[in-house]
């Protein structure tokens, strides 16, 4: 026992060195997983209102963009009115509700921090579990799809951006159907570009096609934009295309976003389970 | 000392915030990332008690790590860029050591002897947490080109800073 004490006030400088090391990296390798550790990221309590005070002060370098940006929604809001569009049949078309029954519903929240120049990038929302905010929403803006919600305090909710190492987005073409998923790597790709696993080559694909995502997702809405097609290039010895997509979203210029509640989601995700139990 | 030691917490706050709040807004082409806040570690009094060295570094990377949803990757390259600063600090000794009222700055110690403190310590944490982030040696030089690149701009900023913030006279 004396031993062992002598030893560890001998050592203790690399016993505290090698356990705080440790430590950090245990950290680390918990950030990886889908599930965080709790504490340590920017929806906590202390981060959180840090960056919401910082944004309240950049916020008004944006206004003009911004202002812009709903300008243009409600316009094409405005367009997709029943009002506008002259009717051919006189007796107006009547919506059964029990026929359409509501399957997203979408929150406004206010971007408090993002950052788009790391391998792994996420954002801050201000709106956390108190307004109904769950852990694997969708987030989408105007201009096209952002992220998912990956972890949740009682304000503040943080997303994974599409721009992150780790994120794996089901997309589609939208001419061709064809169903695919969406990467991005930061050693590659910059903030506007993402590449396209799984396209298969007999497609006669053309520069400047859609790439919406597709419907195998249970968590973002289909048929949200998510970019074009730029450049493609067949691989030698390969069945596939690498394509490039230029995103729709600026990442650089986010600061109101949509939250998406799937309503049937839990219905859907219970169901497969189950399935694949069997 | 009560005042040395205020004046290290500022700086750590100081520090810790323009990190988080200008420095991870900064891109340019993805290659350069500025960490400027090892300047906290770099500029400690020299008879800071080692341990504690190990200790602050940790509470500063994990301070950076909370801010950018990094996990411990801050942590991890920060306690171990401290726990090189003794050995470091021995190996580029000037011949009749270090007095307990020095501290580690350019105007005591002069450009090159800065320059090599400095240098060494922020490549060796640039150089730790690069790797720790992709976690591979796979695309190994372009990563060292980030690295590279980076220690470059966090060096030139930390140069910048001593100039404007350090009185001439202490």
């Amino acid at each position: 026992m004396r031993n062992l004490i002598l030893f560890l006030s001998r050592n203790y400088y690399i016993i505290l060195f090698l356990s705080l090391e440790s430590l950090s990296i245990f950290f680390l390798i918990q950030n990886n997983h889908f599930q965080r550790s709790h504490f340590l990221n920017s929806s906590n309590v202390i981060a959180g209102n840090i960056y919401e005070t910082y944004s309240g002060i950049t916020d008004y370098f944006g206004l003009k963009t911004t202002n812009k940006k709903l300008a243009d929604e409600n316009v094409m809001l405005r367009n997709s009115l029943r009002q506008t569009v002259s009717s051919e049949i006189s007796s107006p078309i009547t919506v059964n509700n029990n026929l359409y029954r509501q399957k997203y519903i979408y929150m406004v929240a206010k971007v408090v921090n993002n950052s788009t120049n790391r391998r792994k990038n996420y954002l801050t929302l201000n709106i956390g579990s108190k307004q109904g905010v769950k852990k694997e929403m969708g987030v989408i803006a105007s201009d096209g799809i952002v992220g998912i919600v990956v972890d949740v305090s009682e304000n503040f909710c943080s997303v994974m951006s599409v721009l992150h190492a780790d994120n794996r987005v089901p997309v589609t073409i939208k001419r061709f159907g064809e169903n695919s998923i969406l990467v991005w790597n930061g050693n590659e790709d910059d903030e506007w570009h993402a590449k396209m696993k799984l396209i298969p080559s007999h497609l006669q694909l053309v520069k400047g096609d859609t790439v919406v995502t597709s419907s195998n997702s249970s968590i973002h809405p289909a048929g949200i934009m998510v970019g074009t097609i730029e450049s493609f290039e067949k691989i030698a010895g390969n069945t596939f295309y690498n394509v490039t997509v230029k995103l729709s979203t600026d990442f650089n210029r986010l600061s109101y976003v949509n939250i998406v509640n799937n309503l049937m989601k839990d219905e859907q995700t219970t169901l497969e389970k189950t399935s694949q139990h069997d | 000392m009560i005042n040395e030691v205020i004046k290290n917490i500022l700086r750590f706050i100081f520090l810790v915030f323009f990190q988080v709040l200008i420095l991870n807004n900064i891109q340019l082409s993805g290659y350069l990332n500025p960490f400027l806040y090892v300047l906290f570690i770099l500029m400690l009094p020299f008879e800071t008690p080692k341990w504690l060295v190990l200790i602050l570094a940790f509470v500063l990377g994990i301070s950076i790590d909370m801010f950018s949803n990094t996990g411990g990757l801050h942590a991890a390259a920060s306690v171990f860029m401290a726990f090189l600063r003794e050995p470091i600090l021995k190996l580029i000794a000037p011949r009749d050591g270090y007095d307990v009222v020095q501290k580690p700055t350019i105007q005591q110690f002069g450009f090159g002897w800065f320059f090599s403190y400095a240098g060494i310590l922020v490549f060796i944490h640039h150089f730790f947490l690069f790797y720790l982030e992709v976690f591979h040696f796979a695309n190994f030089f372009s990563t060292f080109f980030r690295v590279i690149l980076s220690s470059f701009f966090t060096l030139t900023l930390i140069f910048i800073s001593q100039f404007f913030f350090s009185n001439p006279k202490s």
